[in-house]
């Protein structure tokens, strides 16, 4: 995974260790804490040794971790990053293991046809959730694993899709948008599942710009 | 006993049309020619109507010769029966087909679902709005003297009204006009006032599991015109989930029928196979002709556009080609407020709907009549009626070229990208349908992920020779005629506008599913989306194709500047044995 991306993958910002070059207030749901490095080290944390470890020990085999970053402003004025326009990272670990489409998409549809990243204002504007398209094999191993991470799972009225609740809801966005410059710091939401087979999708629950088809009207 | 009803039918029409337009034809644009007005909305006679039993579809519609979409006479200096042929089902013995027993779904923005004229096809059917979260999905009220507002949810919100009356406005009830199906039901969901990728697919499922026929889809990505560009979009996999489950699971299993619009940029250069919505695999896209047959130049072309229905071209502009009448919010709100008083002074209608947006929920309606005539009809039997009886367009040329169709293997007069497989004839659809025994089930042939090393997928700059890959399908393919192909590729290239991305058949027909253009405005200042994650091209220009032999991909790079290689490509044929 490249740096430049987002400032939010697995080496730049830490997974679980490295510090970024800013911190968010506050974060999703669960995860939320007052910076960063609290966020990993308290969340993560807590994540890694029970939630995780758990999962791990029982065999479920899987992986999850949120993280809300920013995203340098350094790297923001480095618009051209070929990372940050591409979107979709299949993780190395997904690669491995053949589970195609698993990615973490920083945001493609805001703005019609051009993939941007996410700005605050945007993205406080969102449902605090993501659809996750899911084989239905696998689907009760996945919602164990996710409930196992305090965040809840729930059906849509389309098999194989599911809204990935995440944390506690509006709120932390909210604040999210008082903590920032409006508009002005882009975000990105990773997330990443690992060897968590069965999941062909994860997509944040963005608004997409569409417009009637009329044309004089 | 069906002919004499078509006949008083016609006769209704005729004597009003005479009434109305002096029994002839006028020139394009004449405004004296739009019919008397019919007065406004009245509440009191709505109260009349409560409790009243359905209006008998024979009975009067005082605008029906407006609609030249349902009966072109050349009252607008169109083309005598360019038109969606309604009433020459050639049914022995038939009934008049009015997509009685059908149920299609209208997303889109508010829906007036209250309107004089709509109120009794939504009845009891289970709308919902994504604004209010109730089961009302209606424009919210507000001051009429405000400035026109057409935005999604805003008061004059009237797009999605248009769209409902073109499909199934009642017929007979004295109001208006009527639908191409005025007995279908319909259902509204206003997702596009707060379309979030949830919503969508809620949207959807609500109509799938409500039982709907058709799902009728006029909007998209923002269009070049719209403030939109030519990239390629991507749509979000659980939109394309949900699209899936509705085709495969809707109307027990035989599929619900989803029919999109294709697009207005083609006057921009941009291409309905550039948009994952509309080029989806399991849509019905539709362009759009005028009222001489001749197609309009807006209409995005696209490997993926099955058939045309009509429009028009705005009025207003004082250009050309008239528009559709339809409904329009009830009163002085929603598009009466622009509608020159000459052409509508009826505030209830407006006589200038276009787009592709019109042109699309006229094939919905006429779905619903296939249906009417044939419940047993899969989706994927609809989709090879319409474009199996769709008759040739009139000629005409987009950005100075003529519009020539190739041959086809599934018609005498072929495709063309700007109007699919020609205008959609309901007589002829209807006929078909109705003994029509079923395409069986799907086959699908699939190559899976195919990855290219980088030596082979090196695309060279500036050159028209491109990189080519092939696949040869044998004899262990089943499919006897292919229905749709999905092309999916991965292309690692900074500027994706470069590329013409060419797909050729083994009987040597081939589409071009990108042409070199420019995304933005100025190529210099805006990148395009890239499509190094992969895109999905759905093609239904091989349609009737045998699909044994080569198949093979080009791309190439005319422009300068940029190189890039292609990753990996992947052929999936659909079709039946």
């Amino acid at each position: 995974m490249s740096p430049s991306r987002s400032g939010c993958g697995r080496a730049s910002c830490g997974w679980l260790a490295a510090e970024p070059e800013t911190a968010v207030g506050t974060a999703l749901g669960a995860l939320v804490s007052t910076e960063f490095g609290a966020l990993v080290s308290t969340a993560f944390g807590s994540l890694v040794s029970t939630a995780f470890g758990s999962l791990v020990s029982t065999a479920l085999g899987c992986a999850l971790a949120l993280a809300v970053c920013a995203v340098p402003q350094a790297a923001l004025a480095a618009s051209t990053s070929p990372t940050l326009e591409s979107g979709g990272v299949v993780s190395a670990a997904t690669k491995a293991e053949g589970v195609a489409g698993v990615v973490q998409d920083p945001g493609v549809w805001f703005d019609g046809k051009q993939r941007q990243r996410y700005s605050v204002t945007r993205l406080a504007d969102l449902a605090p959730s993501l659809l996750l398209t899911v084989q239905a094999a696998s689907l009760e191993r996945i919602r164990q694993a996710v409930e196992a991470l305090g965040h809840r799972l729930d059906a849509t009225r389309i098999s194989g899709v599911f809204l990935l609740q995440i944390g506690r809801g509006v709120e932390p966005l909210a604040s999210l948008k008082e903590n920032s410059a409006a508009g002005q710091s882009p975000l990105e939401v990773s997330l990443q599942l690992e060897g968590m087979e069965g999941i062909e999708s994860i997509e944040l629950n963005r608004r997409l710009a569409l417009r009637y088809r009329s044309q004089g009207h | 006993m069906t002919r004499s009803l078509f006949a008083a039918s016609f006769s209704i029409w005729l004597g009003t049309s005479l009434l109305a337009c002096g029994g002839g034809a006028s020139g394009p644009g004449s405004g004296g020619v739009f019919g008397q007005p019919t007065g406004g909305f009245d509440p009191t006679s709505v109260a009349l109507i409560e409790g009243a039993p359905e209006p008998s579809p024979l009975g009067f519609d005082p605008s029906v010769t407006r609609q030249w979409h349902i009966r072109n006479f050349g009252q607008y200096g169109g083309v005598v029966q360019q038109d969606l042929r309604l009433f020459e089902t050639g049914l022995p013995g038939d009934v008049l087909l009015t997509g009685k027993g059908t149920l299609v779904a209208v997303l889109d923005g508010a829906v007036q679902v209250s309107h004089p004229d709509l109120r009794w096809r939504f009845a009891n059917t289970p709308s919902h709005s994504y604004r209010t979260q109730s089961s009302d999905p209606s424009p919210p009220v507000g001051a009429a003297d405000r400035a026109f507002d057409d935005s999604p949810g805003a008061i004059d919100d009237a797009h999605g009204t248009a769209v409902a009356g073109i499909i199934a406005a009642t017929a007979g009830n004295g109001l208006g006009g009527r639908g191409v199906a005025p007995g279908a039901r319909l259902m509204a969901l206003d997702v596009l006032v707060d379309p979030s990728l949830s919503n969508l697919v809620d949207a959807i499922a609500r109509s799938a599991q409500a039982g709907a026929s058709v799902i009728n889809n006029s909007w998209g990505p923002l269009d070049p015109q719209a403030g939109g560009d030519r990239s390629f979009t991507v749509a979000p996999a659980a939109w394309k989930r949900a699209v899936e489950q509705a085709t495969s699971t809707g109307r027990n299993g035989q599929g619900t029928v989803v029919v999109f619009a294709a697009g207005n940029g083609g006057l921009d250069g941009d291409r309905s196979d550039y948009d994952e919505f509309t080029n989806d695999p399991n849509v019905i896209a539709v362009g759009a002709v005028d009222d001489r047959g001749i197609p309009i130049c807006f209409s995005e072309p696209g490997a993926n556009v099955l058939v045309t229905g009509f429009s028009g071209v705005d009025l207003r502009r004082g250009v050309d080609r008239p528009g559709i009448f339809t409904t329009d919010i009830a009163g002085p709100r929603g598009y009466s407020k622009l509608d020159r008083q000459d052409l509508e002074p009826d505030p209830d209608y407006t006589q200038l709907f276009d787009g592709t947006s019109a042109a699309a929920p006229m094939i919905s309606g006429l779905v619903a009549l296939m249906l009417e005539t044939n419940p047993r009809l899969s989706w994927r039997d609809i989709r090879w009626i319409l474009a199996s009886t769709a008759r040739p367009t009139g000629s005409g040329r987009c950005g100075g070229q003529l519009i020539t169709p190739a041959a086809s293997s599934l018609n005498a007069h072929g495709f063309h990208p700007r109007t699919g497989f020609g205008i959609a004839s309901a007589s002829a659809a209807t006929t078909m349908a109705r003994d029509f025994l079923g395409l069986g089930e799907e086959v699908i042939c699939d190559s899976d992920r195919i990855p290219i090393d980088a030596a082979q997928g090196s695309i060279p700059d500036a050159s028209t020779v491109g990189v080519s890959v092939s696949r040869s399908v044998g004899a262990d393919c089943p499919i006897r005629r292919v229905e749709a192909v999905e092309l999916s590729l991965a292309v690692d290239h900074p500027y994706s506008g470069d590329l013409r991305i060419r797909l050729t058949a083994p009987s040597q027909k081939s589409v071009d599913l990108s042409e070199p253009h420019a995304c933005k405005g100025d190529p210099s200042q805006e990148a395009c989306t890239p499509i190094r994650d992969g895109f999905r091209f759905g093609i239904v220009r091989f349609m009737g194709e045998a699909p044994a032999g080569t198949w093979v991909l080009r791309i190439s790079d005319e422009a300068s500047d940029d190189t890039g290689r292609l990753l990996w490509w992947r052929l999936r044929l659909r079709g039946h044995r």
